[in-house]
């Protein structure tokens, strides 16, 4: 499956930017996303009701399509663990708070997880396949094995990402709770765009991907998944890896450590950084000329493991 | 290739199991009853969360209703499954709640306080009850939650479905899970959507849903998976599709754009042509809108031989993204009873050409049956369940 397109929200300064990969690094992570004008993308009516991750997703989708106008999404298909989180406790308050009077249900309608996808589909007047995973750490890696799919069924031009926003009180608790130190809070969007039809000189090329979940043995899930892609560690250029300890995880220590990039010190813990990682790995194929293989590695639950292996051809 | 239904497990309004839910369907027993706490009609599961824990043997005090009414069903179908390292086995689940149910009962007691000491708050995350189900049945590796509202149920169907044809998978246990909680009761609230007496899909004067609550799982097997297992194939899941209105958020459109787009597609999956479908069962919510956007798209798809339908939601209420599982277990029930489920309540047609069925379950052979679900963002899945 070719991605001819991309687009990402982050902690960092990644909308619209190509080359990306070569300026940023932990020194230029920001405290909050750099949000984009959504002004210029959303008339203010709907723009009022939205939150974060709707906004996001639809200014992603609009940067993904900028050079494709002429392009009618196959499919979209969204990868969110918390979806509009903010919506959901704005709506639990005004439970809370009305005491039995009226509320507004603005905020109920929008806190479903496929509010982002169906708005989308708004967006653009795609009557197409629509779908929304919601599968904790590895909901990315969910909406990219839609795609993949998909794409081996035939249909074409499939627009798929990830988007989360942050909550302060559900997300402080989730990393109290999940007992991480030291960990910086993200949130972010990330949104690609397939296509069946080879370029003629290079091509950016999703060779597998394999989500598992209540994982024990992540050695053996790793050691598998490169056999079935015929690969060796060695044939690796870089692993962007995420790791649920703070610490490199155990599979990946013998690896050179200058091919390994811990990819949440660069965009923010929260559980569709994946979604970065992947446009990350993206944006280095395309700028880094050494650079051909490239293996997303998602630990960040202790029991689930994504694993992503990207190419350039 | 085919793709076998070898298991089914149901809870709901109007029954515990595939047994109770099967005894109501065939009496016309509906499980929507006034209730006294919340004043509104509902149909609900008639267990409590302790005795739900009491019938599953969990201890666990934190664990939400969603993961337990999920467990329930989830384990029915699995029956005397178990793993077995050549088969590659995975879950397609879906919920729009997750655990939220009980997220909601800390919320309202100084919130930050109090969650700090407890886990309540990780049952917020949507795919918590695959991995839950997952974790008690002995199932790991490709395991994923769909949420696209109303129609998740059915998208964990056809999702399951697509991992067996594409060779993903060899079987897989696919399903929806939804409770009644206080956030989803005032959902709908606002919305002002409820029907003042027990939901009357398709009838002249329906004025609105009935909320309701369960779960239910089928077990897919592909050939391979059947010769180890040696399971009875119920029926065939040969038939799905996904399409969207991208009319409004919440509103279906009058013409039924994505419902119609979606149920040919089905059709056109399973390989029959519209004729050949003998039953449909609606998403027939109840509400005005619903019901005549979904007729619409019936009258567009079904030009030559219109077929029998019914919504069953007379029966169990609007069960959310457990619906699309319910409703596609009611379809494998009807097929292997040789019988189409009457549509409860429904007085006077709106379109008086276009009946449901209304009076006793009617008996007829069934061969190709066609089940709706609709959801917020304009989601519409068919899914096509046929005699083996």
């Amino acid at each position: 499956m070719r991605i001819i397109s991309s687009a990402l929200i982050s902690h960092q300064d990644t909308y619209k930017k190509e080359a990306f990969s070569e300026v940023i690094s932990q020194e230029t992570y920001l405290e909050s996303v750099l949000h984009p004008e959504y002004k210029d993308i959303i008339p203010p009516m709907e723009r009022r009701r939205m939150t974060d991750a709707v906004k996001m997703g639809l200014a992603c989708t609009k940067a993904c399509l900028d050079n494709f106008s002429e392009i009618t999404p196959g499919a979209i298909i969204v990868g969110t663990s918390m979806g509009s989180s903010a919506h959901t406790l704005k709506f639990l308050d005004s439970i809370i708070t009305s005491n039995g009077g009226l509320i507004s249900p603005t905020p109920f309608i929008q806190s479903t997880h496929n509010t982002i996808a169906g708005q989308i589909s708004l967006f653009l007047k795609n009557n197409r396949y629509n779908n929304t995973h919601t599968q904790n750490s590895l909901s990315f890696e969910h909406a990219l094995f839609d795609a993949y799919l998909l794409d081996r069924e035939g249909v074409d031009h499939i627009l798929f990402g990830s988007s989360d926003e942050s909550e302060n009180v559900l997300f402080d608790l989730f990393y109290y709770l999940r007992a991480k130190k030291h960990v910086k809070k993200g949130a972010g969007a990330a949104f690609f765009l397939t296509s069946k039809q080879e370029n003629t000189d290079e091509n950016i090329v999703v060779k597998s991907v394999e989500p598992n979940s209540n994982v024990v043995d992540t050695h053996s899930i790793l050691s598998s998944f490169l056999d079935k892609n015929e690969k060796t560690m060695d044939d690796l250029d870089l692993i962007l890896y995420s790791s649920y300890s703070n610490n490199i995880p155990e599979d990946l220590v013998a690896f050179p450590e200058n091919k390994l990039v811990d990819y949440t010190s660069l965009c923010g813990d929260y559980f569709t950084n994946s979604g970065f990682a992947f446009g990350y790995a993206i944006d280095l194929l395309k700028h880094r000329p050494t650079v051909k293989s490239i293996l997303v590695y998602n630990n960040l639950v202790e029991t689930n493991l994504g694993l992503t292996l990207i190419e350039k051809h | 290739m085919k793709i076998a239904v070898t298991g089914i497990g149901i809870v709901s309004g109007i029954g515990l199991n595939v047994s109770e839910n099967l005894d109501s369907l065939l009496h016309g027993k509906s499980g929507i009853k006034r209730s006294l706490k919340h004043n509104i009609f509902l149909s609900e599961v008639q267990l409590s969360d302790d005795e739900l824990k009491r019938v599953l043997g969990i201890n666990d005090e934190l664990i939400s209703r969603t993961n337990l009414l999920a467990l329930k069903a989830a384990a029915e179908a699995w029956g005397n499954n178990t793993g077995d390292a050549k088969i590659r086995t995975g879950i397609v689940s879906a919920t729009s709640l997750g655990g939220l149910d009980k997220m909601e009962q800390i919320y309202r007691n100084d919130f930050e306080h109090q969650a700090q000491n407890s886990k309540e708050i990780l049952t917020f995350e949507n795919g918590e009850s695959a991995e839950f189900i997952g974790k008690k049945l002995g199932i790991s590796g490709f395991i994923d939650t769909s949420s696209t509202a109303c129609s998740s149920g059915a998208n964990a169907i056809m999702y399951g479905a697509r991992l067996i044809r594409s060779g993903i998978l060899d079987r897989v246990l696919v399903g929806g899970v939804d409770p009644i909680a206080e956030f989803n009761i005032n959902g709908f609230s606002s919305l002002n959507i409820y029907s003042e007496k027990p939901c009357t899909p398709f009838d002249e004067n329906r004025s609105g849903l009935t909320l309701g609550e369960g779960a239910a799982y089928l077990v897919l097997e592909n050939d391979f998976s059947l010769e180890r297992t040696k399971n009875n194939t119920l029926c065939l899941v040969s038939g799905w599709s996904n399409a969207t209105d991208a009319y409004h958020q919440t509103a279906s459109s009058p013409e039924g754009i994505g419902a119609s787009i979606t149920m040919k597609e089905a059709i056109e999956v399973a390989g029959i042509t519209p004729d050949e479908v003998d039953y449909v069962n609606a998403h027939g919510t109840g509400t005005q809108n619903n019901d005549l956007s979904e007729l619409t798209a019936l009258k567009k798809v079904f030009t030559d031989k219109f077929p029998l339908f019914s919504s069953t939601k007379g029966f169990t209420g609007h069960t959310l993204a457990a619906a699309g599982a319910i409703e596609g277990a009611f379809c494998v029930l009807a097929i292997q009873q040789h019988k189409v489920w009457q549509n409860l309540n429904c007085i006077v047609p709106f379109d008086q050409e276009h009946s449901p069925v209304l009076n006793d379950p009617l008996a007829k052979p069934l061969n190709h049956v066609l089940s709706n679900s609709f959801g917020f963002g304009g989601n519409c899945t068919s899914l096509i369940f046929s005699k083996a």
